[in-house]
């Protein structure tokens, strides 16, 4: 029985990348009762013997599904998007480099 | 035209057809009286999010006759989930609010090609996520039978638009009974084909392995016209079953002496309104079709809410994670609670460290409910069980519990786990004038048997006549 | 006895290729997109958008199982894609679609120069945007162009057997020319179609065990620069150890005007990928017929083998040896040249001329060649050409005044690279005629 305490929430928090400030106090806590209350749940599944058993990501069986290399024409943006366009770049303002981040 | 000719021309196709081949149908006439309705039944219910200009939806009508296609412009309406080119596209969602797509969806584009005029899009709870549409992040939907009720979700404002009568159809989506559900609340059937029959390919997705698109519908004899007209292999959809046919409705001649399973223990935590309509239609459908009710077994039935907690959740937050605010729509910051709430459980079931305890458990345990299925399929052709706990809740009666709010999808859920197809439809009202129902659930791609079952049923009680008071 | 005489290098690669194909990864734009305006080559699938969803492209897949039989892998009858979460304006969907738990081959090995190497597996992606990151207004921002996003990646990562950097620079070129040769990525370092990641790391040469850290070489983009990063990178180890210093896990990249590697990434925390098996894309059924049908290559080392075996010379065979579909023409070649030794003549008479007469009409080839061989008789002209080149090699002169009798076979051969086949006799004849005259 897994709960969610301080630690792990501000974990998970970060992890899916949504912002702290929304949560104030009671909001943080009504989502760790919440949280904890779901997860005690599905703790029954721990009731089920699984060793022998294998996943099923897809309730039925398809195999080798593709396109033979096909092109066909891009999409031309409509206004919507156009707008958001700077001199044809999508643009956000910088964050750390994941790969250039130097210092020698 | 009054409200009543509005309902008789869209609650079935062939009168529709008629009316065009007859040169009856004012088109001007119907589609300026179906605005002023739509208006009305908006100001009432808040079914919709889009509802389409007058002269669009005439047009559209027009367009259709003069080209002779199939629906000949029969009105319908689609969940807002569906990416439309365009024309606003919002999944109930404030991040989207004023999204404008680039593209439409497979199942748009094939119902604009079939002739059906899309007239709105329908008020969900934003992204699927919730069974009353009061997660919507614009407002909530009233069940037209009672407007103090819910009317069920994620596809609320869907099951509305068909149960009033404003529309022939609705193209739904249900992940663990967000047709079937809201159907069972308004009184109209909620048609979940199987898994991978109509393309996902402009769906804003929620649960990937769940997500099935379906139809709300008053006839089952159009809801499977319709369907036929949108499944099948579109080239941009991997898990769409290749090789399908046109599904039949199968004769009662033909359904004559089918073995139906049930599972007692499914009524006892069950309004008990609704176990006298399961014992009401198992004495018609033996004494129609000699038809045989045989006691089945799904011993992992149970833990499907919980495998569905887990896996729903977890595909869930994967696939929010593009809505950075960035290319489009705005950011994480205008999620509401029940996306944060789901996508932290998500998070938090493919966490390492917790993934094998939690994504991999639920997946095996999701092939044990779906041998369960498989198992019981070779016993009976189908299975009749409850949709609901009982008739549509009040607003604001779950929305502080979310656990409460989740147990109401016990039934609908495991089906959707095995990908099975079924079809909620109306049984009957509750003693308080509200709509019940009840489910077949049947094998893959075997939906001719459920909608042939449905067939007879709905021969008898003329349920597609019926519509909600409060909409008038 | 220098330092380094102790310890041992533990290098391991990761390489991405780029493979050949038309249309990208999982949508139906172009692969090639070079020079094209930003987010042109884009489509609602590698954008991302609301409702996308992704449609295998099967050629790219068969080139990536060949890639895992060339390299002698075991393939995974069921292989399947798996999402790799993380946030970065590169990755529209926030997440890559790539193969973790069962990607299509594994243990496989490579022979290089005597030794073999052994690949951890190769696997199917897709590529990220690009980013440019610029100042507008004032304001740093990153810039993103989605063109490249979704092209078809295939990641080959290999065992850490590799000792010195002379091993890794021959193996790349290896694996470079095999894939060119078969066609299935043009492998060019400049164009980003073969990218290479090397680990290193140090250990002492008694031991065993392999080093319980790994330094992550990234960012550079060319074998030579690959070399002298490993090199430095070895050395600088080396150093640190012998200090009883610690190596912190990082990644570093390379500085090729300081001839260094350099810190990019501190600490870095281990990611939390959340990985997820793709429900929008049914598995890879991999059976016995699938790879057969799916994986059609020609072994690079044995084709070497067969036609440096006709007589074929090894700098004309690796011409053939640039692209598998040219073996049609030289087989023509082959059946029309039936001596060892005119296969060699008219080898070199081919790679002088290549861009005459490489693939093109073989008869025409011939014919020039033969002309070229016929024997030149124009005793004028014979008589001016040893008179020039006498002239231009007034050292030949003083050598035969000396004793020296081999000079005339030296001029000999620059009459005949000026004229070709000559009766050689009578030019020697010549030859001493005139140079006794001078």
């Amino acid at each position: 029985m897994v709960a969610i305490d301080d630690q792990l929430l501000d974990y998970l928090l970060n992890l899916a990348k949504i912002p702290k400030s929304k949560l104030n106090d009671n909001k943080r806590k009504k989502l760790q009762t919440d949280l904890s209350g779901i997860l005690n749940h599905i703790d029954r599944l721990n009731q089920v013997k699984t060793d022998k058993v294998d996943i099923l990501v897809r309730p039925y069986d398809l195999s080798n599904i593709g396109h033979n290399d096909e092109v066909k024409p891009s999409l031309r943006l409509n206004q919507y998007l156009k707008k958001r366009l700077h001199k044809g770049y999508f643009q956000i303002s910088q964050l750390i480099d994941k790969d250039k981040d130097e210092t020698i | 035209m009054r409200l009543s000719e509005i309902r008789q021309l869209t609650r079935s196709l062939s009168t529709w057809r008629q009316a065009v081949a007859n040169g009856r149908l004012d088109v001007k006439d119907f589609s300026q009286s179906l605005t002023d309705y739509l208006a009305k039944l908006q100001a009432k219910t808040q079914a919709y999010i889009t509802i389409l200009p007058e002269n669009k939806i005439r047009q559209q009508i027009e367009a259709a006759i003069k080209a002779d296609k199939p629906l000949l412009g029969w009105p319908v309406s689609m969940k807002d989930v569906f990416i439309t080119k365009e024309i606003k596209t919002t999944a109930g969602a404030a991040v989207l609010k004023d999204y404008l797509p680039s593209y439409s969806s497979t199942v748009y584009q094939r119902l604009v090609s079939a002739g059906g005029s899309l007239v709105a899009k329908t008020n969900c709870d934003a992204w699927g996520f919730g069974g009353s549409t009061e997660n919507s992040d614009f407002y909530s939907s009233k069940n037209p039978y009672d407007l103090e009720r819910v009317p069920g979700g994620s596809s609320g404002g869907s099951a509305v638009s068909v149960a009033s009568g404003a529309v022939g159809f609705d193209i739904g989506e249900d992940t663990g009974g967000s047709i079937r559900q809201p159907a069972a609340f308004c009184g109209v059937i909620g048609f979940k084909p199987t898994y991978g029959s109509i393309s996902r390919y402009g769906a804003i997705a929620f649960s990937s392995s769940l997500d099935t698109i379906g139809l709300f519908g008053r006839q089952i004899e159009d809801v499977i016209e319709v369907f036929n007209l949108v499944k099948g292999v579109d080239g941009f959809d991997a898990t769409v079953y290749p090789s399908q046919t046109p599904t039949k409705i199968t004769s009662s001649q033909q359904l004559t002496k089918i073995k139906i399973g049930y599972l007692p223990e499914l009524f006892e935590g069950v309004d008990p309104q609704i176990k006298d309509y399961f014992d009401k239609l198992k004495v018609f459908y033996e004494s129609e079709l000699k038809a045989e009710f045989i006691e089945i077994k799904l011993p992992h039935f149970s833990y499907g809410l919980a495998v569905y907690y887990i896996l729903a959740p977890a595909e869930a937050s994967s696939n929010l994670g593009r809505y950075d605010g960035v290319r489009f729509g705005q950011g994480r910051q205008f999620f509401g609670d029940e996306a944060i709430r789901r996508v932290l459980l998500g998070t938090f079931a493919l966490a390492s460290g917790y993934y094998d305890a939690y994504y991999l458990k639920a997946l095996k345990v999701r092939r044990l409910i779906y041998q369960d299925f498989i198992k019981a399929f070779n016993q009976v052709e189908s299975i009749l069980l409850p949709v609901t706990l009982g008739q549509a809740f009040k607003l604001g009666q779950n929305t502080q519990d979310p656990i409460k709010m989740y147990l109401e999808d016990s039934f609908t859920i495991p089906i959707s786990l095995a990908g099975l197809p079924a079809i909620s439809f109306p049984v009957g009202l509750s003693d308080q004038g509200l709509p019940l129902g009840l489910q077949f659930a049947g094998r893959h791609f075997n939906e001719s048997t459920l909608a042939g079952l449905v067939k007879v049923w709905q021969s008898f009680s003329k349920f597609n006549q019926k519509y909600p008071n409060h909409v008038d | 006895m220098s330092i380094k005489d102790n310890w041992q290098a533990v290098i391991g690669l990761e390489i991405h290729v780029e493979t050949k194909t038309k249309a990208k990864m999982f949508c139906h734009c172009l692969a090639s997109h070079f020079q094209a305006k930003p987010n042109t080559n884009v489509c609602p699938v590698c954008l991302g958008l609301p409702g996308a969803m992704p449609y295998p492209n099967i050629k790219a897949l068969e080139k990536a199982l060949t890639i895992a039989k060339i390299l002698n892998c075991r393939i995974n009858t069921v292989s399947r894609f798996e999402r790799k979460h993380y946030f970065y304006p590169d990755l529209p969907k926030s997440y890559q679609l790539t193969q973790y738990l069962y990607p299509i081959g594994y243990q496989g090995k490579l022979r290089v120069d005597g030794n073999d190497y052994y690949i951890t597996r190769v696997h199917q992606e897709e590529d990220t945007a690009k980013l440019k990151h610029e100042v507008v207004e004032g304001k740093k921002v990153s810039l993103v162009d989605f063109n490249r996003s979704g092209v078809p990646l295939v990641e080959i990562v290999t065992e850490p057997t590799f000792t010195t950097s002379e091993q890794v620079v021959k193996f790349l070129k290896q694996l470079q020319k095999i894939l060119r040769f078969n066609q299935v990525s043009d492998c060019d370092m400049e164009k980003g179609s073969m990218r290479l990641e090397a680990n290193v790391s140090v250990k002492n040469k008694n031991q065993t065990q392999l080093p319980d850290y790994k330094v992550e070489l990234k960012n550079i983009n060319s074998f030579r620069f690959l070399k002298e990063a490993i090199d430095y990178e070895i050395e600088r180890q080396v150093k640190l150890l012998a200090f009883g210093k610690l190596i912190s896990q990082e990644t570093r990249g390379y500085n090729s005007k300081l001839k260094r590697t350099f810190s990019q990434r501190h600490k870095e925390a281990a990611h939390d990928y959340r990985y997820l098996l793709e429900p929008d894309i049914p598995h890879l059924f991999l059976s016995p017929e699938v790879i057969k049908a799916g994986s059609r290559f020609k072994d690079y080392d044995q084709v070497k083998k067969e036609w440096q075996a006709k007589g074929w010379p090894a700098d004309v065979v690796e011409v053939l040896l640039t692209r598998a579909d040219q073996i049609k023409w030289w087989q023509e070649l082959d059946k029309a040249v039936p001596t060892r030794v005119a296969k060699a003549k008219l080898g070199h008479f081919l790679v002088k001329n290549k861009s005459r007469y490489y693939l093109k009409d073989i008869g025409k080839l011939i014919a020039d060649y033969a002309k070229e061989q016929e024997t030149v008789t124009d005793t004028k002209m014979i008589r001016q050409t040893i008179k020039q080149v006498i002239k231009d090699n007034p050292k030949a002169v003083v050598d035969w005044q000396a004793g020296k009798q081999q000079v005339i076979y030296f001029l000999l051969g620059q009459v005949r690279y000026k004229l070709g086949n000559l009766d050689v006799k009578s030019v020697i004849k010549e030859i001493k005629q005139q140079i006794d005259k001078n």
